[in-house]
């Protein structure tokens, strides 16, 4: 009786001891997914694409970038000791000014080197966002359409004075202007040109000449924004170096 | 609030009252806003917690399906 007592017992013990052993084919079996393996690296990349969303959930046919999470992603990129450079990829059609504006300071109050790449387009906000970056940088074929808030922006909750609009304005003016080589003549300029764009007044920038108004720093694609990437983090590293 | 973009305003705002009002559920440690877009499946909208590392875990990016068995299983 004893002995065959325990020959029944052993096998399920077995059993038990093969389904702890392999979680991923548990996780297949129970949810039909498995985690893909994650190779290390020292950088992080953060895509601001499709409209940038602030206070209101936009409807569904809008490809958003969340801001209240970016936000305290860049808190974590910031924080984290195994992080060491931000690359930002945009493709972004504007949005809500004041989120916008958020991101753009929070990247631009980093210590961590921070690099920016203009693919497609950067427009209307997105461009507070691409100049906020260490060093930026625009592809050949990406174009910004710099034109003025208050044509085309919807007020929600504000007094839509033109007063109002025009400090808004002058808000996105001042963080240009102070974070790229752009002066505010040149700047104002852009915005308030007549004839360039069918439907409204402004411009539309495209790769060289973002550079050539001081706007973008280089232009280039992800080759040369990772070099320069690494080249800020190894500058860090050694300015840190001679500190201690 | 105001919104700056290429896009008409009309069409970014269109069928703006036809999202649905999201419902908080505890998941992966977190408290996130998820919208449901099918009978098993929902769609993270917002993650809320403290831990700043929380918002660089993959599965807590909003955007990520994911199935009510999931949320249940965790």
């Amino acid at each position: 009786m004893l002995y065959n007592d325990n020959t029944t017992v052993e096998p399920t013990k077995k059993q038990k001891k093969e389904k702890k052993s392999s979680p991923p084919i548990e996780a297949i079996q129970e949810l039909g997914t498995t985690n893909v393996p994650v190779a290390k690296s020292n950088i992080h990349v953060i895509t601001i694409i499709g409209q940038i969303e602030g206070h209101m959930v936009l409807p569904p046919q809008n490809k958003t970038t969340k801001y209240e999470h970016i936000l305290p992603q860049l808190v974590a990129i910031e924080q984290n000791a195994e992080i060491e450079g931000l690359l930002l990829l945009l493709n972004t059609v504007g949005g809500d000014v004041e989120a916008g504006l958020a991101i753009a300071e929070m990247i631009a109050s980093m210590s961590k080197p921070t690099v920016s790449i203009v693919l497609g387009g950067g427009h209307s906000i997105g461009v507070p966002i691409a100049v906020s970056a260490t060093q930026s940088f625009i592809v050949e074929s990406a174009s910004m359409t710099i034109h003025p808030i208050r044509l085309t922006g919807l007020v929600i909750g504000a007094p839509s004075s033109f007063d109002y609009l025009e400090k808004m304005q002058e808000r996105v003016n001042r963080f240009v202007v102070s974070h790229s080589k752009v002066n505010e003549q040149k700047w104002k300029e852009l915005l308030f040109k007549t004839g360039e764009l069918s439907r409204d007044i402004g411009t539309s920038v495209v790769g060289h000449d973002a550079v050539k108004y001081g706007l973008i720093d280089q232009v280039g694609g992800v080759s040369e924004a990772l070099q320069s990437l690494n080249q800020l983090i190894e500058n860090q590293k050694q300015s840190k170096g001679f500190k201690q | 609030m105001i919104i700056w973009s290429i896009i008409p305003t009309d069409t970014i705002l269109q069928d703006l009252d036809k999202i649905p009002p999201p419902t908080e559920i505890n998941y992966a440690g977190s408290i996130i806003e998820v919208l449901s877009i099918s009978p098993t499946e929902c769609q993270i909208v917002r993650v809320i917690n403290s831990n700043p590392n929380a918002f660089l875990m993959p599965e807590l990016q909003p955007g990520k399906v994911l199935t009510y068995k999931q949320i249940t299983c965790q």
